[in-house]
């Protein structure tokens, strides 16, 4: 789906000259992505719960 | 493209940071603190982690019309200096992701708004992503000189949004607090788009002083100080606020009209000739700052 990742479908890898450095690079930036996303997606499901606690405690 | 081989050519997956530099950041400070002072201006009690999230949502909206916003100028951000290293013009971003990113950031701040607070505040939410990327980015910029008084209606919804979220209902303040920052946002951007000028000229944005020129510009600037000078005192002239915010809206004004002033005067064309508009661009901010600052200070004594 994202066109951003080459690792995701078909890989355009013959291109790239120099692809051991730029695998890892890749990983690296997935793992921080992940990570983000894994802390977005925490602090979304605390808010969650807070805002219903709220909501419903208040009817 | 050129300025950033290693990444472009790659196709790496964008840094997380380039999806945060896509929201930006900086713009997103007044907007969290206008939204915010209207909140708080407004009468009635929001529990604090609904107001949170209320303001949460404003800045998660504006950050998605940020986004939306350099996905449809990536082309002309890659022109201006000011500008030439965003994500996308810096090649370290695909188009599609940023549009997929604004798109999704859109929905979710608008669902949480509505679920959190009320649909009111929703649709103001909305209405003001859709303004700016419709009506301003893609419709209006790039077609009109007066496109800095169009978008300056979108910086304008914040206040009104966040007052939406605790009443659920419009009343007169907040539409003087939308008529306010409508009517600051051309002498604070017509200042800016004096001296970096050429930016603008090179990547055929029809900024103001590029259409009509510097003389034209300044005389704009002007008039709009006093205008916007009358409209920040009028919500204590319509006793909608306090002495406080009265008396601080008078003197930050009567100070951003001195400002305005050295600005009409000056008649060079030179950039490094420009102290009168760096200093009024500078101060604009801090102006709005203060004032809406004020208008909170107000309540709370009031209170």
């Amino acid at each position: 789906m994202k066109k951003s990742d080459p690792l995701e479908g078909a890989a355009p890898a013959a291109a790239s000259p120099a692809p051991i450095s730029a695998e890892a690079e890749i990983r690296r930036r997935q793992r921080s992505r992940s990570l983000v996303m894994a802390l977005a997606l925490g602090a979304f499901v605390v808010l969650l719960y807070a805002i219903t606690i709220v909501r419903v405690g208040g009817q | 493209m050129a300025s950033a081989p290693f990444h472009s050519d790659l196709g790496l997956p964008a840094e997380w940071r380039d999806y945060v530099a896509l929201t930006k950041p900086r713009v997103m400070t007044l907007v969290v603190f206008t939204g915010a002072c209207g909140l708080i201006a407004a009468p009635g009690n929001l529990h604090p982690v609904l107001a949170f999230t209320a303001i949460l949502c404003i800045a998660l909206g504006a950050g998605a019309a940020g986004a939306l916003n350099q996905w449809y100028e990536a082309d002309i951000d890659a022109l201006m200096k000011r500008t030439e290293q965003r994500p996308l013009p810096g090649g370290r971003m695909t188009r599609d992701s940023a549009l997929y990113f604004g798109v999704a950031l859109s929905v979710f701040s608008v669902l949480l708004m509505g679920l959190a607070t009320n649909w009111a505040a929703a649709a103001g939410l909305a209405a003001s992503i859709l303004f700016y990327v419709l009506i301003y980015t893609i419709w209006l910029k790039r077609r009109t000189p007066q496109n800095i008084v169009i978008g300056g209606a979108a910086g304008a919804f914040p206040p009104v949004i966040g007052w939406l979220a605790v009443t659920g209902e419009l009343a007169v303040l907040p539409l003087l607090l939308f008529a306010l920052v409508f009517l600051w946002t051309p002498p604070h951007f017509w200042a800016l788009s004096l001296f970096v000028r050429t930016d603008y000229a090179k990547a055929g944005v029809p900024m103001l002083p590029v259409t009509a020129g510097n003389r034209a510009t300044r005389q704009q600037i002007f008039g709009y100080s006093l205008v916007m000078a009358a409209a920040a005192v009028a919500p204590w002239a319509l006793r909608e606020t306090g002495m406080i915010y009265g008396v601080s809206a008078a003197a930050l004004s009567l100070l951003f009209v001195a400002l305005a002033w050295p600005v009409l005067r000056n008649q060079s064309d030179d950039p490094a000739a420009m102290a009168p508009e760096k200093r009024l661009f500078k101060y604009s901010i801090l102006y709005l700052f203060l004032l809406f600052g004020a208008l909170v200070a107000d309540r709370w004594v009031m209170a």
